[in-house]
């Protein structure tokens, strides 16, 4: 009886072994397929960043020199805000308002998954804004995204432009975040 | 009882064994087979990355750093540019060959190599190419140091690597003779763009004889002189400075001559070893032809498409644009010459002259466009 | 009963050891599955690498752009029309893929396919888009810029890279 128990007790050992072996092979399975697919990653990346940089270069339709481009009436909305551009009568951070929202929206894989917010601070120099005395901030889209804590995909894209005679270093920052909704 | 516990314990023992050499076998044949696969993969991996990076290198100019090559002996490895051009490594076991190279890549496999671009600029076209190198001392023999020879000599190094902050480095020197001549640059070695810098100024009255000294792998000696003769030397390249366009590259180890047209042809012959493959030709011969035969067939479809492009916007030029019409014409017929030339032999020199001088003429029409507001500057 | 213990022993002993084997070859076709499956995630990334590696190549290609992610609709326009120029691009690209480009902002609303009759007033050009029997497509959209050679402006546009498994 006891030759049979011990018997017993080593058979039952081999089998657990067996089970152990498979259920980690599973294991490694399972964490494999979790692995984030990094191709996705770079893709991704390549498409903020071309975003950015396209939508920066896009002509508005306005000849005026300050408006001409959405960099141009960019810095036009940071620097001299109230300018009229061209015959249109309206002013330029009007206008930076609008075809900005436009533009960005009209790429379907950003207007249906995902928020964005686009922020303009300068570089080596500050801009003060004379009605309220404090540094302009510019921020196009959905200005709550800048300081939340959500994951967020970043692109940035320097502007510099010659405006009135004057040199101006902006920086524009292209934040994007997934809709949770 | 004692019987039976006896039979049941030899029949124990033979299933034991039986079992035993049944798991080893399994586990043996299994695992053997598949470290070899692995193998294979991981060296297929390998090769796939080094594309990768290079392309990385092609798109975006900056230099990078390989050592995925100090895995396993790569140094089977070779382009294969007979078909569309791929890297094939062969050994005893397996061939291994990639997917197309589709940018010309001019490569060493030694465990470290710095990957670097260059080009060459014919204005309305520009031409990239990727070099992959590992340690190297090029060493310069002009046997002529006439102004004109000289100049060639800078415009060649031009296009070689620029390893400037990355190891392992290409450095630049002379021999003369007996004497290799390297520390040129503050006492120490010189990188390409010291070594340019050190050519541009003058060189009043300096001579140098054929190298006859001994030299090792990293060495590649580079001989520029009007009158190369196969086997000078036996080991190195010889090269015709460029006249009108086109001049000889001679592999002074196999005595082969080509005709060059450009320096991209120069720094693919310098990258290549001596190494011969099964058709006999040296590791060097393989990349002047892989770059004749990407070089010729991206600008040939560049041409191509100039002239379609041109032909397009004669009748579209909007209204204040005429002075663009006559240009543009000009231009047009420029590239359509030029897709006609390179329909023919490029080894012929003459008709390597003839390209030569016509790229010239385009590149001219081409900065005329630009000047008259005809064409963006690149 | 000793025999009787001895031979059910036996069969026990057998038993045990045919389960054994059993589970090894459970165990070996297990590996070889999962060997198989990541042969097939690998296609799928390697698909998905030879998308991006073509996205990168185009937007940097002296045949399609001005600059940089910047196409040129002459260049665009006038390689529709070449003869031939799909095996020739081949050469160039490789040859599983197709190209669309589709202008999203037009100043003077020219939003058709282009043609050599309809240029410069339209928008949208595709390459390459014989080859739909292939199975296994991928593809990719990335944001880019046209440039308008004949009124100098710049618009923005969308690039639609499919890659075909062969």
């Amino acid at each position: 009886m006891q030759n049979n128990e011990a018997g017993m007790k080593g058979q039952t050992t081999m089998i657990v072994l067996v089970f152990m072996l498979i259920l980690f092979a599973g294991l490694g399975l399972f964490l494999f397929s979790l692995a984030e697919n990094v191709s996705q990653e770079d893709y991704m990346d390549l498409y903020v960043n071309n975003l950015l940089l396209s939508v920066m270069r896009t002509d508005t339709g306005y000849d005026d020199i300050n408006c001409k481009s959405v960099s141009d009436i960019i810095t036009c909305s940071f620097v001299m805000p109230d300018w009229i551009c061209g015959d249109s009568g309206m002013r330029c951070r009007d206008i930076a308002n609008q075809s900005l929202s436009e533009y960005i929206e009209a790429f379907e894989l950003i207007s249906e998954n995902y928020r964005y917010a686009l922020q303009i601070t300068s570089q080596g120099f500050v801009a003060i804004d004379p009605a309220e005395g404090k540094p302009i901030e510019l921020v196009f889209g959905d200005a709550e995204l800048i300081d939340s804590r959500e994951s967020k995909r970043t692109a940035n894209y320097a502007i510099q432009k010659r405006l009135g005679g004057s040199n101006y270093n902006l920086k524009a920052t292209l934040l994007i975040s997934r809709r949770t909704d | 009882m004692s019987l039976v516990a006896e039979v049941y314990r030899v029949f124990q023992i033979i299933l034991g064994i039986i079992l035993s050499v049944f798991i080893l076998y399994v586990l043996i044949a299994y695992s053997g087979g598949y470290s070899g696969v692995q193998q294979s993969l991981d060296r297929a991996t390998i090769i796939k990355n080094f594309l990768t990076d290079s392309r990385s290198v092609y798109f975006t100019g900056n230099a990078i750093n390989f050592t995925d090559f100090g895995a396993f002996d790569f140094s089977s490895c070779e382009v294969d540019w007979r078909q569309e051009p791929h890297i094939v490594c062969v050994t005893e076991d397996e061939e291994i060959r990639s997917e197309s190279m589709l940018i010309p890549i001019f490569f060493n496999t030694d465990s470290e190599v710095v990957i670097t671009r260059n080009a060459i600029d014919f204005g309305w076209w520009r031409y990239y190419y990727i070099t992959a190198t590992s340690r190297k001392r090029i060493l310069f023999n002009p046997l002529e140091t006439d102004d004109e020879a000289w100049e060639f000599m800078i415009d060649v190094v031009r296009h070689l690597p620029d390893t400037y902050g990355f190891s392992p480095r290409t450095t630049y020197g002379f021999c003369d003779g007996m004497e290799m001549i390297e520390n040129l640059c503050s006492g120490s070695l010189c990188e390409q763009r010291e070594f340019s810098s050190l050519l541009t100024r003058s060189h009043p009255g300096m001579t140098f004889s054929l190298c006859t000294t001994d030299m090792n792998r990293e060495h590649r000696l580079v001989v520029i002189s009007r009158d190369c003769a196969p086997h000078m030397l036996d080991r190195g390249i010889c090269i015709t400075p460029m006249t009108n366009g086109a001049g000889k590259i001679v592999f002074l180890d196999t005595g082969a001559e080509y005709t060059y047209t450009n320096t991209a042809d120069i720094a693919a012959a310098v990258m290549g070893r001596t190494d011969q493959d099964i058709f006999r030709k040296t590791e060097g011969e393989n990349f002047l032809s892989l770059n004749k035969k990407m070089l010729f067939r991206m600008m040939g479809l560049a041409a191509e498409e100039m002239e379609a492009r041109s032909e397009l916007i004669i009748p579209n030029l909007p209204p204040g644009k005429e002075q663009c019409i006559t240009a543009q014409a000009n231009f047009r017929d420029s590239m359509n010459i030029i897709t006609q030339i390179l329909e023919l032999d490029m080894e012929d020199e003459a008709i390597a002259q003839t390209l030569a001088t016509e790229l010239d003429k385009a590149g001219a029409l081409w900065q005329s466009l630009i000047n008259n507001g005809c064409e963006h500057a690149r | 009963m000793p025999g009787r213990s001895g031979q059910s022993n036996i069969i026990e002993y057998i038993f045990m050891t045919l389960f054994v084997i059993i589970m090894i070859v459970v165990l070996i076709v297990f590996i070889s599955w999962f060997q198989y499956t990541q042969i097939g995630m690998r296609g799928g990334n390697l698909q998905a690498e030879r998308a991006e590696f073509l996205m990168n190549y185009m937007i940097n290609s002296p045949y399609l752009v001005l600059e940089n992610s910047m196409l040129d609709d002459s260049k665009l326009t006038s390689l529709l029309y070449m003869d031939d120029y799909c095996n020739n691009l081949d050469g160039i690209f490789g040859d599983d893929w197709s190209l669309e480009v589709e202008l999203l902002t037009s100043e003077e609303g020219c939003y058709a396919n282009c043609t050599l009759e309809n240029y410069p007033c339209c928008g949208s050009w595709t390459f390459c888009d014989n080859r739909r029997d292939f199975n296994k497509t991928r593809n990719y959209v990335i944001p880019v810029n046209v440039f308008r050679k004949m009124s100098d402006h710049v618009e923005l546009a969308s690039m639609r890279v499919t890659v075909y498994a062969k």
